[in-house]
């Protein structure tokens, strides 16, 4: 589940990410996250999501960083963020996830156009 | 975690629920407003539907509004004198199978709402789906399309008879181009023609 942290590698393997995403109830998406999924990509539902990441919907997939979740409660349960960037059609995007292992969820917690998007 | 109601993101059970309503919207169906559950966690603040309670209302007013949309573009394609057995016709779609869509009889798959949308929004793809899809004969129909948009965006007045070729009055220069592009493609077409 998790790579041994160096500053230069994901926390999580994207692959047991992408495989909890053919298990709705394993993944919980942000509303945020959720919204702007819509707004940029077209994908309205949460089942569209996640078949979508499950599907090798994010080309060009290239790691970003991994960071602590600011808003963790839990200082005895550290929560790290991977980010990344893809690319679909036209567009570059921006996702970030995080797992908890006491809840054993994974969050979706942002999927947006990319700050660093050279298209549009 | 049995059947507590836990934040999934902290774990926290201290879980506020909230109601607020969102607008789902299709072309050409116009928008319907929907009640969904929000909820947000006190001690994290993290917000979403944490227990899948959204997503079956969200699908179905899509499903709805989406149907709505096959059934307004079909309307207008009857309205402006277009029958759907010439669109089936052209596109090469089993006969019926609009009217069967229109009064949902039978399912409109996601390609062939799609594909009303596109006819939908550049009918004349339907004389380029007509002409066997030739690609000179495509871009000169778009060309066509042009003319006429720009004709009545602007003043100028072209008389552009399509059948002889004859340009009476041109005021533009980029009139000259499209029309140059036409003759273009004529030529290409009626070689590849005599090649077949």
């Amino acid at each position: 589940m998790y790579y041994k942290n160096k500053s230069n590698l994901p926390s999580y393997k994207f692959s047991d990410f992408k495989k909890a995403c053919k298990n709705p109830k394993e993944v919980i998406i942000f509303s945020d996250a959720y919204y702007f999924a819509d707004l940029y990509f077209s994908l309205r539902t949460k089942k569209q999501i996640l078949s979508f990441i499950q599907s090798d919907g994010l080309e060009n997939l290239s790691f970003l960083n991994t960071r602590r979740w600011g808003k963790n409660p839990n200082k005895n349960n550290p929560i790290m963020v991977d980010s990344y960037e893809f690319i679909s059609g036209y567009r570059k995007g921006y996702l970030a996830f995080m797992y908890n292992k006491i809840t054993g969820k994974w969050i979706i917690k942002s999927f947006h156009t990319s700050k660093h998007m050279e298209h549009q | 975690m049995g059947d507590k109601k836990i934040c999934p993101a902290c774990g926290s059970e201290e879980i506020y629920e909230t109601k607020k309503t969102i607008k789902i919207k299709e072309p050409f169906a116009g928008e319907e407003s929907i009640v969904i559950t929000e909820n947000i966690c006190l001690v994290c603040e993290s917000k979403g539907d944490f227990f899948d309670q959204n997503e079956e209302i969200i699908e179905n007013t899509i499903k709805r509004l989406k149907q709505k949309s096959v059934e307004n573009i079909l309307k207008h394609f009857i309205e402006n004198k277009r029958s759907l057995s010439s669109i089936e016709r052209a596109l090469e779609i089993p006969q019926r199978t609009l009217a069967k869509w229109k009064n949902k009889i039978s399912k409109t798959s996601a390609a062939g709402i799609a594909l009303l949308r596109f006819i939908r929004l550049f009918p004349w793809l339907l004389e380029v789906a007509e002409n066997k899809y030739d690609p000179q004969k495509a871009e000169n129909i778009m060309l066509d399309n042009v003319m006429q948009k720009l004709q009545k965006m602007t003043s100028a007045k072209i008389f552009f008879d399509t059948q002889e070729g004859e340009e009476i009055n041109a005021e533009s220069e980029s009139f000259g181009l499209i029309r140059e592009k036409r003759e273009e493609n004529k030529t290409l077409s009626l070689s590849s023609q005599e090649i077949a």
